[in-house]
């Protein structure tokens, strides 16, 4: 099973997440949701990753998403990722297009699926028309 | 090759719910099936963002084709799916 963590200022993770079951119709274990609030320092934040990673196995391979590159949550992502030895690919400035994209093509390979994300950022943000 | 006009009769439309029950039903099937909205812009079916991309609404024809062994039975089903309004206003 591949995982994707979202590393997000909350409540945007559980929001997106919620978006995401509700247009499936079901939940969806592979979301890992790690919310920063306010006060959480990057020591704080690496702690929550690494508490879900363990939850979930430990997984070898995870796919990341962030919200705002800079901002902490991403730094503290950043701060986490660097100390592992995983594999890992995601992007940052996450939104629904990208979530509904990663969890339709969850099967593909890391490097497949970065490629799909990125698709659906392109296409998923356009300028709105009446059509 | 198998080829379908379909009209979306649920009241929303191809929306995000209706794009993924579309999007799953496709991917249980083998062959390559595709569905566009007549503008030439052909999308794959197994793309949920892709179909929801397709803004397609209440009214709207849309043509699936698939291609492959069971092309047939794709379509019928998929025919099924939006006979049965997506499960949505039963």
């Amino acid at each position: 099973m591949k995982y994707f963590f979202l590393v997000c200022h909350k409540p945007l993770g559980s929001s997106l997440q919620k978006c995401v079951e509700f247009s499936i119709g079901e939940s969806i274990e592979e979301i890992i949701n790690i919310e920063v609030t306010p006060n959480d320092s990057l020591a704080e934040i690496q702690d929550l990753i690494e508490k879900a990673w363990h939850k979930c196995g430990k997984p070898r391979e995870i796919f990341v998403f962030s919200d705002l590159k800079g901002a902490t949550p991403c730094n503290g992502l950043f701060s986490w990722l660097r100390g592992k030895r995983i594999l890992y690919r995601g992007v940052t400035g996450i939104n629904l297009p990208m979530l509904v994209c990663a969890i339709n093509h969850k099967n593909l390979s890391l490097d497949s699926l970065l490629k799909k994300v990125l698709e659906a950022k392109d296409k998923g943000i356009q300028s709105l028309n009446i059509y | 090759m198998e080829y379908k006009k379909l009209v979306l009769t649920n009241k929303l439309g191809l929306h995000l719910r209706a794009a993924s029950k579309l999007s799953n039903l496709a991917t249980t099937f083998q062959c390559d099936i595709s569905i566009s909205n007549g503008d030439g812009n052909k999308i794959n079916a197994k793309s949920v963002l892709g179909i929801t991309l397709l803004a397609a609404a209440f009214g709207t024809s849309v043509y699936i084709e698939a291609s492959g062994k069971d092309e047939k039975q794709a379509i019928n089903e998929i025919e099924k799916l939006f006979n049965n309004k997506f499960g949505e206003e039963l």
